[in-house]
């Protein structure tokens, strides 16, 4: 297949803001996407028919790469790699494989955050050593989602009264009843970071991100859902009732957890924008090769003005995208330069990031499928996968919707529920006995 | 279930029979496939074979248009495009990929025995296979196919994938890696465009599915359409009676085609609908928390579902526009004219494109469960787009509308 990927020319630039390690780093991963994940992705994706034993298998030979553990603290063992940047370049190599590979990966990632910004000892200390073992598989799950409210979790309108799941605080130990939905890795990971509220009246300063591990008393799985795209990145939810875990086990405390929270946020953001692109970048590869092979009228139909055409949107539409998401994460990383990471501005720039690539990957894919015509939906030709999970990329972290309104934070006080006479008397005369 | 009429379009010219059909099917369908698909998913064995079964068979769609005297209905006079639309919307309001296959098997009727252009002899031998037992016949069609293939005839700048040789007893056809339109694995009857040796004008031959010599590969994976397993085919040297030539001349495939591009807009309104009533429950139900503000009266999403809606009412317009052109050959030179076949071509472009956009923006209203199977909605985003993408590239399609239009004939 032609490689087009992030090292030809025009992506040098981004490279040079990586450091050497990184970029080695790098390196070995396309490497081991080309070689590992590339040949066996359609089975990889498949593999919900055979107890995912293909994805493991990729798992498995992911682990001495030691991205597992790689964003620890070295203090504890990891590589410190907290870079936003470096991580949505990794996703977006990964991506160009597998996005479930990576969806599977960031889950451990997003768990253990708040416990590595805030240097929360007892949380690393028990739980690191098991995603630094170079001969397991372990990963985590940041618990957000809960299966009333979607994304209102994450809504920053709605931040504490959105989490329904509730933490109390009994004899030295935090007390958990509630339920969670829509997790990647749900009934799989070690260590769930788990959004609570302990107490709706107090707002921001009541969230709290609790974490416990996978075997913990009074924990229940729902099984994996049944999804249309990234099949093997297992997703479901889950279930506590008074779930009882260590006081420290807080990631830090009143409103610094829902900061946390709102990190994390940002973060994922991001990376999915860069994940979306990787994906775009597949059916690219895909689709140029594709149009070098097939002949129409005595030419491979790529040299057709039409198909050229189509050909130059695709590329542009990845190009906008990847600039979109490394400027957005370049920023993350220098909060000293454009202000902290939790500000409005910054969920607005990571929430155009996300917003963005989406779209263009989901065009990008959308236009390669029609270029192929009948060869596009069918499995042998990878596109249709990467069409399906380019559209799950979309609808997650918070959906289309919902990050289009935190983008629009980044440039004046939004909020959705600002005062509105007029709302509430269409409210009051529409409830019984009004 | 909610109401439909709520999208007009034009009931009045349809015949209470056909109001009767499509009432028929719609209970047919909520019944046997939406009634049963939590359970069943996509199961071809359990869920589709048997609805395909009750569709064609049981009501009886495919004794459609076969003459009264070879056992069928006779309902082929041209207005019974509006039948087509009618009941194509509601099976494919239940599943897109039966749907497709009893377009399939309608747009054949209609090419063979159509008020006015049938085919007595294709009617004598086809229409008893189609009329006498319950059996049900899946059709499927091997058009030229986009791009060259070494040693494949070329054909307005396309290939054909059969080429047909005359000989005394009839016809002989070869074809390697054929890719039929649907169910190469279970079709009973396949409708190839052929070249003909030493001459330019192809032909359409029928070819029985379990003829000597076709030999059909193991069943492809695809991203939708789970009723039409589909499979490439080898034709080693199978012959057929020269009767099995239906027609020679390119207004017969184009007569063939506007009819199939009818039913597969219609079907896709079908899907449309399908997706409104999945977004219109999520809508009343789906409270956003905060104010307690009801999905649908939020501004944002409103106005997203309001964009579905218009989408989804303009498409219904557009399919049953369609069936009118069809239903008046007087004034619109009739389907195989080339004015007609590029009409229907627009419409169903036009429509499968609107269901793109419509079905990914209720995907994004409802965020995880967009893509959750459990909510239906993600098997009609696979299934359109599968559709899209063997009706070719919309640009290669804006070169036929060019054609008509510009008389750009050699683009």
């Amino acid at each position: 297949m032609e490689q087009v990927s992030i090292e030809k020319k025009g992506n040098r630039f981004i490279r040079s803001l990586l450091s050497t390690a990184d970029e080695l780093l790098l390196d070995s991963v396309r490497e081991f996407v080309d070689s590992e994940v590339m040949p066996v992705r359609r089975e990889m994706d498949a593999s919900t028919r055979s107890g995912y034993e293909e994805f493991e298998v990729v798992q498995r030979k992911l682990l001495p790469l030691g991205l597992q553990g790689g964003f620890l603290p070295e203090e504890f063992g990891g590589m410190g790699m907290t870079s936003a940047l470096t991580t949505s370049l990794l996703a977006e190599e990964i991506g160009r494989g597998d996005a479930s590979l990576f969806r599977v990966l960031a889950g451990g990632l997003l768990a253990m955050r708040p416990a590595v910004t805030a240097g929360n000892r007892a949380v690393l200390e028990y739980f690191v050593p098991f995603f630094l073992r170079e001969d397991e598989v372990y990963t985590g799950c940041f618990a957000l989602s809960e299966p009333a409210g979607g994304s209102d979790a994450e809504n920053p309108d709605v931040m504490g009264r959105g989490i329904g799941t509730r933490a109390k605080l009994e004899s030295g130990q935090w007390v958990l009843d509630g339920a969670k939905a829509w997790l990647t890795n749900a009934g799989l990971a070690g260590v769930y970071c788990v959004a609570c509220n302990t107490d709706p009246d107090r707002g921001e300063e009541g969230v709290a991100l609790i974490y416990l591990g996978g075997q913990a008393d009074g924990l229940r799985f729902s099984g994996f859902e049944e999804m249309g795209g990234l099949r093997a990145g297992r997703m479901g939810g889950l279930e506590m009732k008074g779930v009882r875990v260590p006081a420290e086990y807080r990631a830090a405390g009143p409103e610094q957890d829902a900061e946390l929270l709102r990190d994390n946020c940002v973060f994922a953001r991001i990376f999915t924008g860069a994940l979306a692109v990787g994906a775009a970048q597949g059916a690219f590869d895909e689709v140029l090769a594709f149009s070098s092979d097939r002949i129409a009228a005595g030419k491979p139909i790529r040299q057709h003005t039409v198909c050229a055409a189509i050909l130059a949107d695709i590329a542009m539409g990845i190009q906008a995208a990847r600039d979109n998401y490394v400027n957005a994460a370049y920023i993350y990383d220098h909060p000293d330069t454009y202000g902290e990471n939790t500000s409005r501005h910054m969920l607005s720039r990571a929430s155009m990031a996300k917003v963005f690539c989406c779209e263009a990957a989901v065009n990008v894919t959308n236009r390669a499928m029609e270029l192929m015509g009948s060869y596009g939906y069918v499995s042998d030709y990878h596109i249709e996968k990467y069409w399906r999970d380019v559209k799950l990329l979309q609808l997650s972290e918070g959906g289309a919707q919902l990050a289009r309104l935190d983008a629009a934070r980044g440039y004046y006080d939004y909020d959705q529920f600002h005062d509105n006479e007029l709302y509430e008397r269409m409210r009051s005369s529409a409830e019984p006995g009004a | 279930m909610y109401d439909l009429d709520l999208f007009p379009y034009p009931k009045n010219r349809l015949q209470s029979t056909d109001v009767d059909l499509a009432s028929s099917l719609r209970g047919l369908v909520e019944k046997e496939i939406i009634g049963k698909r939590m359970e069943l998913g996509e199961d071809y064995e359990q869920l589709l074979k048997p609805s395909l079964e009750r569709i064609l068979s049981g009501i009886g769609l495919q004794k459609m248009f076969w003459p009264e005297r070879f056992g069928g209905e006779e309902h082929n006079r041209p207005a019974a495009s509006y039948t087509v639309a009618a009941a194509l919307e509601q099976i494919g309001r239940a599943d897109l990929g039966v749907a497709d296959l009893v377009a399939h098997n309608l747009a054949l009727q209609a090419a063979l025995a159509l008020e006015g252009v049938g085919q007595e002899e294709a009617c004598s031998r086809l229409a008893p296979l189609f009329c006498e037992g319950d059996r049900p016949v899946i059709v499927s069609f091997i058009l030229p196919a986009y791009g060259e293939e070494e040693g494949a005839p070329e054909w307005r700048g396309r290939h054909l994938q059969v080429e047909a040789k005359a000989g005394p007893d009839g016809w002989v056809l070869d074809g390697r890696d054929v890719r039929p339109t649907c169910c190469g694995t279970d079709a009973h009857l396949f409708g190839a465009w052929c070249a003909v040796a030493g001459e330019e004008e192809p032909a359409f031959i029928l070819v029985p599915g379990d003829a000597a010599g076709l030999v059909r590969g193991p069943e492809f994976k695809k991203t939708g359409l789970a009723a039409s397993r589909n499979a490439l085919l080898e034709f080693k040297r199978v012959e057929v009676p020269a009767a099995a030539c239906a027609w020679r001349g390119e207004e017969g495939l184009r007569q063939l085609l506007s009819w199939y591009y009818l039913g597969l807009a219609a079907a896709g309104v079908g899907g449309l609908l399908a997706g409104y009533e999945i977004i219109r429950e999520w809508g009343d139900n789906r409270v956003i928390k905060g104010r307690g503000q009801v999905f649908k009266e939020n501004p944002l999403t409103g106005a997203l579902m309001g964009e579905i809606a218009q989408e989804t009412a303009m498409d219904r317009f557009l399919a049953y526009d369609l069936a009118g052109v069809l239903a008046e050959p007087e004034t619109y030179g009739g389907a195989g004219s080339e004015g007609a076949h590029t009409a229907a071509l627009m419409i169903v472009h036009h429509i499968y494109a609107s269901a793109e956009k419509v079905v990914h923006r209720t995907m994004e209203l409802m965020a995880s469960a967009g893509y959750a199977k459990e909510w239906q909605l993600e098997r009609y985003w696979r299934d359109l787009k599968t559709i899209q993408c063997y009706l070719g590239a919309h640009e290669l399609a804006k070169h036929a509308f060019s054609r008509w239009f510009y008389q750009a004939g050699k683009i």
